[in-house]
């Protein structure tokens, strides 16, 4: 009985070749691996080149562990022996194992592979990191090297003004003024958001009367609003409110007169407002929530994020001007102040962005 | 039979060492990783300068020790290629002493050392990288790219040449 189970087995699971001392395959009984037809053990598969220098060695006996070897479609793992201790010419037994070495594949695979998909995943934030940082250092550079080419012409045009000029004259000059007012604009919009991204900006704060803050805001926003025929409302619950705000005034200005802007300058009939609320009143701390709303042209979003990203333009509208910069700078800004934005839009209804801000307060 | 001779890839697991024999071999590449256990062994057989040497290349399962890389996989080795993966610092961090431990356990052989997955970083970084290491790096090759993989190979081969 011993003899039909190893037969059925185990004999099919290993296979024995006898060899002369040129390599010449003399017997094999062709159990894994069939051989006839053969001439040398070199032109059954390449491994067996290293045991060439094994066959003019006396009473040799070598493992090798874990061969692959493919012969005529049949593909095993194999540990190879190697003897000339037995007989008068080299012998050679092969093992298969080829499921357990399968299984052992399975492991180092799993194990190995995490680590390097972590590696790469670690490889690629790095790189993104650096671009992302040669783009703010170089738009740092350049809008740095522009600023004072554009200051020197500002500063001519101011002369130039002071001269005795024809109307039509006069007409151009201010125009020149106007272009070069919205291209330092746009430099300062480009150093700053540079800055932000490099974490070179750090934050002004003081105690601030929050009321003073907004008349400001109105004070610039209102005129903006007439000319463009928009009705500017404000909602200002005083007694619900803090009177003083520990902020960087001119940051928290910036946030909200740039959503204003942008909403002003999308917006071709109706109103835009500015609320602001209190959503959780501490002692000393307070969330102020701020709301400006347009009856815009609203928004066509893809990915709800991507209006922060730098150089994303939302509105594929060709005659109004804007470099995208704005949204992205309000965002860093606002993280920066620890705080959250939101928004809801509605193509030719309007959008409305929501901010969240913590402050100390008294 | 003619002149063979058996040249075997060290290094760490996932460098790229049957990527290398991939693109030389078979001249393709893929993404996939494939955990190499045990060995592969491949034929090449070449000219060089109107002499033929026939390559026999062993790929074996990597190890960031080369003193735990099963002995028979080494015996009769003619050539060494140690790769190391330069986005990696464990897998070069102590090559000095992997390749005193070839030089005197095989000081017979010859060896080259490559930094393959050189795509990934820049050529002066590389270098850079290296030179303030005082490692000695024979080529910067990439087996996705193709760059160098061939003279990896055939540099080692002229060497086994010249060694006869
Ligand atoms: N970018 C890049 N990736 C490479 C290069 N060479 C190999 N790889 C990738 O690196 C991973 C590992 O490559 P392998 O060739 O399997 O590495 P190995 O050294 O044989 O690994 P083990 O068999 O586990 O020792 C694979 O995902 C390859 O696609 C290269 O030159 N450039
Ligand atoms: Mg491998």
């Amino acid at each position: 009985m011993f003899e039909k189970i190893r037969e059925k087995y185990l004999l099919n699971k290993t296979q024995i070749i006898e060899i002369d001392t040129l390599g010449n395959i003399l017997n094999s009984d062709n159990r894994i691996f069939n051989l006839s037809g053969v001439g040398q053990i070199y032109d059954f598969h390449p491994f067996f080149y290293s045991i060439e220098s094994l066959l003019s060695l006396k009473n040799c006996e070598q493992i090798f562990y874990c061969i692959h070897i493919e012969h005529l479609n049949v593909q095993k793992s194999v540990d190879v022996f190697f003897t000339n201790t037995e007989s008068e010419n080299p012998i050679l037994i092969l093992y298969d194992f080829t499921e357990h070495y399968t299984n052992f594949q399975h492991i180092a695979q799993e194990k190995n592979e995490t680590v390097l998909n972590f590696h790469l995943e670690e490889l690629k934030t790095k790189l993104l990191q650096a671009e992302k940082e040669f783009k703010n250092k170089f738009m740092a550079n350049v809008g740095h090297d522009l600023k004072t080419p554009l200051g020197a012409s500002l500063w001519f045009i101011n002369m130039l003004e002071k001269t005795e000029l024809t109307n039509s004259q006069r007409e151009a000059v201010l125009l020149l003024k106007e272009t070069n007012t919205l291209i330092k604009g746009l430099i300062d919009d480009i150093l700053d958001l540079s800055k932000l991204e490099l974490g070179k900006i750090s934050l002004d704060e003081n105690w601030e009367n929050l009321s003073d803050i907004i008349k400001h805001i109105q004070s610039i926003i209102t005129p903006k609003s007439n000319q463009n025929g928009l009705q500017f409302t404000v909602e200002f619950e005083q007694n619900q409110l803090p009177q003083f705000i520990y902020t960087d005034k001119v940051r928290l200005q910036q946030i909200l007169i740039n959503l204003l802007d942008n909403s002003i300058k999308f917006t071709r009939k109706g109103y835009v407002k500015l609320s602001v609320k209190n959503i959780e009143k501490q002692k000393d701390t307070a969330q102020l929530l701020f709301e400006v709303e347009d009856t815009g042209i609203g928004m066509k979003i893809t990915n709800k994020n991507d209006i922060y990203n730098s150089f994303t333009k939302l509105h594929n509208q060709k005659n109004i001007e804007g470099s995208g910069l704005g949204l992205s700078i309000v965002s860093n800004l606002i993280t920066l102040m620890q705080g959250d934005i939101h928004y809801v839009t509605q193509l030719n209804q309007g959008t409305t962005f929501s901010i969240l801000l913590p402050f100390k307060t008294k | 039979m003619n002149n063979s001779k058996k040249i075997v890839l060290i290094g760490h697991f996932g460098v790229g060492k049957s990527s290398l024999v991939r693109r030389y071999v078979q001249n393709t590449f893929t993404d996939n990783y494939m955990v190499t256990i045990g060995v592969h062994i491949v034929k090449k057989e070449i000219q060089l300068n109107q002499k033929s040497i026939t390559l026999i290349i062993w790929d074996i399962e990597g190890k960031d020790d080369i003193k735990k890389v099963r002995a028979s996989y080494l015996i009769g080795t003619s050539g060494f290629i140690y790769v190391v993966d330069p986005t990696r610092p464990q897998t070069y961090e102590h090559i000095t002493s992997e390749i005193n431990f070839i030089t005197t356990q095989y000081p017979k052989a010859k060896y080259l050392t490559v930094a393959n997955k050189s795509d990934l970083i820049e050529p002066e970084e590389i270098k850079r990288l290296f030179d303030s290491l005082q490692i000695k790096i024979d080529y910067f090759a990439s087996a996705k790219s193709g760059d160098e993989v061939s003279s990896v190979f055939e540099n080692l081969a002229q060497q086994l040449l010249d060694n006869v």
